[in-house]
């Protein structure tokens, strides 16, 4: 059986890096966006983004638009890396022949 | 894992990348709804008030009309931009001044040759002109506004040909129809 990565695996940071990848490369998702999108509360995708940035998998950029924050999140080149050697790896464990 | 559970992720996956790219570039399908309900309510109006041969008044219904296009199209890139910066919601200002350039030119066009004099001239090089800008927007963006750019184009120049005296009904429920119908759509399926 082919090896997951343990910082994709988890499911809510599974979601978060398919909603980054899902978007062109160079674009990037304000936070409230995400969290919407997900349906997460501020603390829990906070967290998990946290993990995400750690591992190099995503990019987290607090900035001001006038007077109010803004905080852009985007994937990383090695983060939509990791996250297409994930997909290969579910891929690989439904179809192991084809492979 | 299961592969029961692995067809469930892969599935969830895929489900969550479209709704991320479908929610982060949607808007477009509401700048389309928003003036394609703008050209119903216009060209229906200027066909009934031509009817009523009461031209002096199409200008004070077009007026708001567009008023109320450019504010609601500055709102809508305004939250676009808020949401996600993608490629379209980042250019959409650049994307502003580009209609607002197709504008001008055919203010000078109309003004030059005239085209005050004739309605249906002004019209027609007036729906020519948004149709090639929706051609040329779909180049960069989505097929779909190209189809229904080229859509607009043709229609106008039939209507304007063989059918004159329903130019402005046409375009109000075929153009205008278009426009929302192709918005609803790219609304749904991502455009």
């Amino acid at each position: 059986m082919p090896e997951l990565d343990p910082v994709i695996h988890q499911p809510t940071r599974l979601r978060i890096m398919a909603a980054l990848v899902g978007l062109d490369e160079g674009d990037r998702a304000d936070f409230i966006f995400l969290r919407d999108l997900l349906g997460l509360t501020d603390g829990n995708l906070s967290v998990h983004l946290q993990r995400l940035e750690e591992a190099g998998y995503v990019r987290v950029e607090k900035t001001f638009i006038g007077r109010r924050p803004k905080t852009w999140v985007w994937a990383t080149p090695k983060g939509r890396a990791a996250f297409a050697a994930y997909v290969d790896a579910l891929e690989d464990i439904l179809y192991p022949q084809e492979r | 894992m299961q592969p029961q559970d692995v067809m469930d992720d892969l599935k969830a996956i895929r489900q969550i990348m479209e709704r991320a790219r479908r929610a982060s570039d949607g808007f477009g399908g509401w700048f389309m709804v928003l003036w394609g309900v703008i050209w119903f309510l216009g060209f229906t109006g200027t066909h009934i008030l031509l009817h009523l041969q009461q031209d002096e008044a199409i200008n004070w219904l077009w007026t708001p009309l567009n008023a109320l296009g450019v504010l609601g199209s500055v709102w809508l890139g305004i939250r676009m931009a808020q949401r996600a910066r993608t490629k379209s919601s980042s250019l959409w200002t650049s994307i502003l001044f580009w209609w607002l350039a197709l504008a001008a030119f055919d203010g000078v066009l109309i003004w030059q040759f005239r085209l005050y004099t004739n309605g249906l001239h002004m019209a027609l090089l007036i729906v020519l002109t948004i149709a090639l800008g929706y051609i040329q927007f779909g180049l960069f963006t989505h097929w779909s506004i190209s189809t229904i750019g080229l859509f607009l184009g043709l229609l106008a120049v039939i209507l304007a040909t063989w059918l004159p005296a329903y130019f402005n009904l046409g375009i109000a429920f075929l153009g205008g129809g278009a426009m929302i119908g192709g918005g609803l759509w790219a609304l749904r399926y991502g455009g």
